[in-house]
């Protein structure tokens, strides 16, 4: 892929041709947001960041056969969705998570802070108690933040179905919680 | 409440990935290269022994029948695109061994037979193993014969249609086919040109080159799982057999199946089941097991079809 950028030359800026390969730009941009995604979905490190390099190896492969190649963002992100999926399947990851931390969390010193990070554990947790569907849809909408016509696309199912998990998602989501409380 | 529930969410989902140690961008690029590499010149010395091996086919035998007949496959908004082949329903049993599905050629050398694939997916149909599956292929190799193996959307609507019987699951309604594993959304129509999944189908290469032909491991679920027994173990009749499901009235009717017989091991029937994230729970016996895994599938309908959703899970027999 040939693209245009401001590079220095003979001291001033101008502009030139240089050669950019494309999957170097989508990982720069996107492994770490990816890896991030498929943590929240996954709750395992090292097996998001195996899932996300699926995914860019099997991009790269295909390259040739994407018809937009600005869909490529998307496409990882389905593929990454795909592979956490599989992952969840095969190590039966949820209900080992209970028992094993491999997000590491930054915590703060102020005491203010802790109840705040308890918040935020509880949330998880409760969000991994969720279908996996539905954790999926809430996890692209409140942390990619994007419009339910991109979840549907990524997700493989209708906008109306993406309404629904995100609906029922977080109905479930009071529910675990008030559950908890009690 | 919703509101500051979502607040909540989107601050926990933000923290949980800012918190996230994942390694440096860089360490994992280099990993992806060369795994891209690895994959190609695969790729690429199994293209070349492919046309070797097509050639001398072409040049020594005749073509052998194409029974590739069809398959429906249906864009998002239901409109009917291709139309593809149906399969055979099960595999059976040649000389001793277990060659799927049948019609085919054995090989004359068999390979070992280790019966599951990578990391531990067990092979559920058309393949029960190894073994069958490059029998295939070396009967593909020499006469390219049952080519619907190699298409991902062919061998997940043959799973529906022919091996569960679920004959109104006949349309592909989107998939995500890479180099070694594929996830294959099974549907069926409704009224007004749209279309409902029924099934997120879950394949993978069984053996080694760029024919490797495609088998079913298991489903990707959601709004009916199938959670016990665990995906690999070790399964005996009676059986306990337990997930979730969301939806009204629904009527749960579970199944033991195995890739050589056509019929099933065990059936349990009808199980009412409803509501949001409601565990289900029954108990099934079955008889019969010979292959390494068994497929126990349970789906449910009634509103507008037989069968509208169903979910599989794959595990050992005890033989």
């Amino acid at each position: 892929m040939m693209s245009v950028v401001s590079v220095p030359f003979d001291g001033r800026v101008g502009r030139a041709e240089v050669a950019v390969d494309p999957l170097a730009l989508l990982h720069q941009e996107h492994y770490r947001s990816l890896v991030r995604l498929a943590v929240i979905v996954l709750g395992d490190v090292g097996l998001s960041e195996q899932v996300v390099q699926d995914a860019f190896v099997r991009l790269q492969l295909r390259w040739g056969g994407l018809r937009d190649t600005d869909k490529a963002p998307a496409y990882l992100r389905s593929a990454v969705l795909n592979g956490a999926r599989s992952q969840l399947r095969r190590h039966k990851v949820r209900d080992r998570f209970a028992g094993r931390r491999t997000v590491h969390r930054t915590v703060a010193t102020p005491e203010a802070s802790a109840l705040e990070h308890h918040d935020h554990d509880r949330m998880i947790a409760a969000l991994r108690r969720l279908s996996s569907r539905q954790r999926e849809a809430l996890t692209l909408r409140y942390y990619l933040d994007l419009p339910e016509a991109e979840i549907a696309t990524t997700m493989g199912v209708s906008p109306g179905s993406v309404k629904t998990h995100l609906h029922r998602g977080l109905a479930n989501l009071a529910d675990v919680l008030s559950e908890d409380d009690q | 409440m919703t509101s500051d529930l979502e607040a909540r969410l989107r601050a926990a989902v933000h923290a949980q990935a800012e918190s996230t140690d994942a390694r440096p961008d860089g360490d994992s690029l280099p990993t992806i290269r060369a795994r891209v590499r690895s994959a190609r010149r695969r790729r690429h010395t199994l293209a070349l022994l492919g046309a070797f091996a097509v050639v001398g086919a072409v040049l020594t035998l005749p073509r052998l029948g194409d029974d590739h007949r069809s398959v429906r496959t249906a864009d998002q908004a239901g409109h009917e695109t291709t139309v593809v082949p149906p399969a055979p329903t099960t595999a059976t049993t040649v000389a001793g061994e277990t060659v799927a599905p049948p019609g085919e050629t054995s090989s004359t050398t068999p390979p070992p037979d280790p019966d599951t694939l990578g990391d531990g997916y067990q092979p559920l149909w058309p393949f029960p193993t190894s073994a069958a599956a490059l029998t295939w292929q070396d009967a593909y190799r020499a006469g390219g014969q049952q080519p619907w193996h190699l298409d991902a959307d062919q061998t997940a609507l043959s799973f529906t249609t022919g091996f569960l019987g679920f004959t109104e699951i006949d349309l592909v309604i989107s998939h995500d086919v890479g180099p070694t594993d594929a996830h294959v959304t099974v549907g069926y129509a409704t009224v007004g040109g749209q279309t409902s999944a029924a099934a997120v189908i879950h394949l993978m290469r069984f053996g080694a080159g760029a024919d490797a032909p495609w088998e079913v491991v298991g489903t990707s679920d959601d709004d009916l799982s199938l959670e016990t027994p665990d995906y690999g173990t070790t399964a005996r009749s009676p059986l306990t057999v337990a997930g979730y499901i969301t939806g009204v009235d629904e009527n749960l009717r579970v199944q033991v199946r195995q890739a050589s017989s056509s019929d099933p091991l065990g059936e349990s029937c009808c199980l009412p089941a409803g509501d949001v994230h409601s565990p289900w729970q029954t108990a099934v016996s079955f008889t019969g097991a010979t292959d390494p895994a068994l497929t126990i599938v349970v789906s449910t309908g009634g509103h507008f079809q037989g069968v509208e959703r169903f979910a599989i899970t794959g595990v050992r027999s005890a033989r």
